[in-house]
């Protein structure tokens, strides 16, 4: 009996949905996350008559075959990349991309890692790092001395010295933008690296063609929209429940036929 | 005899009715359905006494080819088809159709489906974009432009009967040698259609069937009985 083994694949599947939907909603309030989405596929037909075959001495054609399907297979977890909303925190290290890129972060193995969440901070040494002290790239430090810093819509950052009135430039600020940027690998702690699915990273200033600019004390939310998580989680219950249906039906079916001596 | 085949096309119906509500979250997905007809057969011993026996037997499968729900997604490569048509992407020999619009670019720029098939594009050849453009717009003619240029139209292929497609897994359908027709629908960009599998009907089937299928086993336990009773009754 297949039935039992496609529903059990149904069950699986909206199991991984179910998956899917409840990391979305842990990560509702996490700075710039982007929800996931998890994409199905039918599985491979069996043929056991295939449409087309001769059906008679005559020379008939089968005009329809018989194709049953064997279940339902995830076959990708998709990021959706659309822009999550902006909030005023009035920090001036707080920096918001809005449009497309990415902050490059120096990991402590050397490698580049790529960020949107823009909670940076000064550490002991004057160097601007992210939330988990990894310096931006390229690195900027700001003089122990600055009472102001300005991080303009282009990524210039200006201090203002104590003692001075003109600010003084002290960086500029490059981000990052992929071809496919839903092919990046996510590593945690909202970092990303870069895959061959993402195409290699394309750096310029902030504001330039086709690049977001950046917004200083600003933060992006959680693209995450509640609603249709929970909705969502309705469906994917409710289709695990019709799943568990048929098992149950297929199994009384077999115990009918078991029960025939 | 007869309710042994009806369990076995019941059986059959049965997986029919499992692989529908297993793929109701499958982006494009179209429901099956069990073609039964009524088959007559003149019993063995027909000579003297000509008797007719009717019993049902499946003769195909039939895909419902009707329109699924779109849902918008927020993605800018996902795209839905409203009206008869499929995206016509790169299979092994020659292309193959799907209605799954999960699309997303390779690094090298190739739109590609979310298994990694090269898209087609209305001539036929993979659609590629530049790599360092900004994001895609997509019309409702399938054109699509970045920052206003046209990079190229995906391909849509329209059948005179959508049906007699067959499914080759991973959303994937095969033309079976029927001439592709002019589109007459729309291409809907940030949204992809979903499954359309009703789960009442097939809910409501599920019932159905495991009861017929439970009649069935009654009428083949009766045959057993009365076959017992005249062994007994003759061989006394």
């Amino acid at each position: 009996m297949r039935a039992l083994s496609i529903a059990a694949s149904g069950m699986q599947a909206q199991q991984l949905n179910v998956d899917v939907i409840s990391h979305n909603i842990a990560n509702m309030n996490t700075t710039s996350y982007k929800r996931q989405r998890a994409e199905f596929q039918d599985m491979l037909y069996q043929n056991l008559e295939r449409p087309g075959s001769t059906s008679s001495a005559s020379g008939g054609v089968l005009p329809l075959g018989i194709q049953l399907g064997v279940g339902v297979r995830a076959d990708a977890v998709g990021r959706v990349t659309e822009q999550g909303g902006i909030a005023a925190t009035g920090n001036p290290y707080d920096i918001a991309i809005n449009g497309r890129g990415y902050f490059q972060i120096t990991m402590p193995s050397g490698q580049t890692g790529y960020t949107r969440a823009g909670n940076l901070a000064v550490n002991a040494d004057g160097q601007i790092v992210t939330a988990d002290g990894y310096p931006l790239e390229p690195a900027i430090t700001v003089p122990a001395e600055a009472t102001a810093i300005q991080i303009t819509r282009d990524g210039v950052v200006e201090v203002t010295l104590a003692g001075q009135t003109d600010p003084q430039q002290i960086g500029q600020l490059e981000i990052a933008s992929f071809i496919n940027p839903a092919g990046l690998e996510g590593i945690g702690d909202n970092l990303f690296l870069e895959t061959p699915a993402s195409g290699t990273a394309t750096t310029a200033t902030p504001g330039s063609p086709g690049l977001g600019t950046l917004m200083q004390g600003y933060l992006e939310l959680s693209n995450v929209n509640a609603v249709e998580e929970i909705s969502a989680l309705i469906v994917a219950q409710r289709a695990y429940e019709m799943n568990a249906r048929v098992i149950t039906a297929a199994d009384e079916m077999l115990q009918s036929t078991t029960q025939l001596r | 005899m007869l309710g042994l085949q009806t369990q076995r096309v019941m059986q059959r119906r049965m997986d029919v009715a499992a692989n529908n509500l297993a793929n109701v979250s499958t982006t494009g997905f179209k429901a099956d359905g069990l073609l039964l007809e009524e088959a007559d057969r003149t019993a063995a011993h027909a000579e003297e006494d000509p008797r007719e026996i009717r019993f049902v037997r499946d003769v195909g499968i039939v895909h419902y080819m009707e329109q699924g729900p779109i849902a918008m997604t927020g993605n800018p490569l996902d795209v839905a088809l409203e009206g008869d048509g499929f995206f016509m992407v790169e299979g092994p020999n020659g292309p193959l159709f799907t209605r799954d619009g999960a699309f997303t670019l390779t690094g090298d720029g190739r739109l590609v489906t979310s298994d990694g098939r090269a898209v087609l594009s209305s001539g036929g050849a993979p659609i590629v974009l530049d790599p360092q453009g900004e994001s895609p717009s997509i019309g409702r003619d399938g054109a699509i432009r970045v920052a206003g240029v046209e990079a190229g139209r995906i391909g849509v292929a329209s059948f005179a009967a959508p049906g007699a497609l067959s499914k080759v897994g991973d959303n994937l359908w095969d033309a079976q040698g029927q001439a592709q027709g002019e589109f007459g629908g729309v291409v809907l960009q940030g949204a992809l259609e979903g499954s359309n599998v009703r789960p009442v009907v097939e809910l409501t089937r599920l019932i159905e069937i495991s009861r017929a299928y439970q009649s069935a086993a009654k009428i083949v336990s009766g045959a057993d009985e009365l076959r017992q009773r005249a062994i007994q009754q003759l061989g006394r």
